[in-house]
């Protein structure tokens, strides 16, 4: 059983609870980072860890943001779920480790995350390797 | 060994690609590193730079008088992977209690680092040193603390001080402190050991990640991070527990918990009047958490008890509330910020996106609001 399998039933709205000022400071610096995309090409990311968020304010960013089009799994060192929000180019990174902890949560404002881009030594290492493929196999699949 | 000498000689990311590890999990490395050292994310490019060409250190851990509890969090950190990958790239060769050789193979292997990579290596030092009786209280292998930090310390290129314990003197020094415990800063200021690059870490015990982001800063950057005046690196113990606390917003509104179950405990109301030392206490536990980051103290409803400042276990009860007042602020900020010490109402510093603000609502809340309000 993990945590997050601990039903919690958040409260909200009353005086007495915190309300959603963290939630709502980072969907102002979400804001400000999509406008300065727009502007000059440049976004920024930033780290979850860093910034104190009760269960009810996570949760609450969670609902803003919410799910968009485009998700993607990265298998390398764990698993890392990379999933643009419903507002275009704010994507919500999730670094796992090997065991499925959760090591790094990150927002990203870009175009298209850095991490999802192929780089060219290792597009260099996979032609080699297909060069290789087809000299010895001719192309052929062999298990 | 020739192959331990080879992989020293590589970057770090020329060794993952040998494991086979693509520029992606490269960069999730270094996404991840940067979170653990408290660096900003847009510090990846540069820590990736810097750690493609990063050589591999040689570390020599030491522990004193200590009770382990600082090598038990930094074996339980939660990034097994990932640390794991930092620790291939180190070589750790001499750790008492995690080394297989004993006895004199153990001390064998100290020796013959400090005499092959002298002048290079790096000392990360758990607990305190006895000087009382010289230095009788505690020995290893025959040789007093003092006598092999003198050594070890001589042909350092830098020294972490890990714990409570080794920067501060921790729980052996409280009072009466009967073996005349002391911390590394103490012995570097008293001339017993040599000077040296000096990074206090500490904590009761430290949280694992932050021992092992500050490690990896060394490695990242072949040097040591900006510290304060008590020497903590100030990515880590740059805001108080309080500036970064989710409870926060109920101190700004002086909503405090009376007793431990009474409505305010149960709403999760600030714990400031049961005795939590997050105004004057610097560390990232609000964020970083502890347990994989699962929670905190605070978090858990218990205040916190300040195990990263000096003397902490000699500051009064647990379950005393602060009695220094957290105006006015500008004073205090500014003596703060100067010291870089958690002097009294530190409370007021808070370094997040909007320090203004947050000034103008702490002067709402001094100690005199906080008495109008019970």
């Amino acid at each position: 059983m993990s945590l997050s399998d601990i039903p919690i039933l958040s409260t909200l709205g009353d005086d007495a609870t915190e309300g959603h000022q963290s939630a709502s400071a980072i969907l102002h610096e979400i804001a400000d980072l999509m406008q300065q995309l727009i502007d000059s090409g440049k976004g920024g990311v930033i780290d979850l860890n860093t910034i104190p968020l009760s269960p009810d304010n996570y949760q609450h960013l969670e609902q803003v943001l919410a799910q968009g089009e485009v998700s993607a799994t990265l298998s390398m060192l764990g698993r890392s779920s990379i999933i643009e929000t419903r507002f275009t180019g704010v994507w919500w990174i999730k670094h796992f480790d090997e065991n499925e902890h959760l090591v790094t949560e990150l927002i990203e404002v870009a175009s298209i995350p850095e991490i999802l881009k192929s780089d060219p030594r290792d597009i260099a290492d996979g032609l080699e390797l297909l060069q290789q493929q087809i000299q010895t196999n001719g192309g052929e699949h062999v298990q | 060994m020739s192959n331990d000498s080879e992989n020293r000689a590589l970057g770090l990311e020329e060794l993952l690609r040998q494991r086979g590890i693509s520029r992606r999990g490269f960069l999730k490395f270094c996404a991840t590193a940067a979170s653990m050292m408290a660096l900003p994310q847009s510090m990846v490019p540069a820590i990736a730079a810097a750690l493609e060409q990063a050589p591999r250190p040689s570390v020599i851990w030491l522990s004193f008088q200590e009770c382990t509890g600082c090598t038990e969090s930094v074996t339980r950190s939660h990034l097994p992977t990932l640390e794991s990958l930092i620790f291939d790239t180190i070589s750790l060769d001499y750790h008492h209690t995690l080394q297989v050789a004993s006895g004199e193979a153990a001390e064998l292997a100290r020796e013959q680092a400090m005499e092959k990579y002298h002048g290079q290596y790096l000392v990360a030092i758990d607990g305190s040193v006895p000087l009382k009786d010289g230095g009788v209280y505690s020995t290893i292998a025959g040789i007093s603390n003092i006598e092999m930090v003198k050594e070890v310390v001589a042909g350092a290129a830098a020294v972490i001080a890990v714990g409570s314990c080794a920067s501060f003197g921790g729980l052996p020094n409280a009072e009466p402190n009967p073996t005349g415990a002391v911390s590394i800063q103490d012995l570097m200021a008293s001339g017993e050991i040599e000077n040296k690059p000096l990074i206090n870490v500490p904590g009761c015990p430290p949280i694992p990640v932050v021992i092992t982001g500050v490690v990896a800063h060394y490695l990242t950057f072949g040097r040591i991070p900006e510290l304060d005046g008590l020497l903590r690196p100030k990515s880590f113990y740059g805001d108080t527990i309080h500036d970064r606390c989710y409870r926060r917003t109920f101190y700004d509104r002086g909503l405090f918990a009376e007793t431990f179950d009474d409505d305010g405990a149960r709403k999760g109301w600030c714990l400031y009047k049961l005795g939590c030392k997050g105004p004057t206490t610097y560390n990232v536990c609000a964020t970083t958490k502890w347990n994989q980051g699962t929670s905190f103290p605070i978090q858990s409803g218990h205040g916190c008890i300040g195990c990263s400042e000096p003397k902490f276990w000699d500051a009064g009860g647990f379950y005393e509330a602060l009695s220094v007042p957290t105006s006015p602020v500008g004073k205090v900020a500014t003596t703060a910020a100067v010291a870089g010490a958690a002097i009294g109402g530190a409370a007021a510093w808070k370094s997040m996106s909007n320090r203004d603000e947050a000034r103008k609502q702490h002067q709402k809340a001094s100690i005199a609001d906080l008495e109008k309000e019970s």
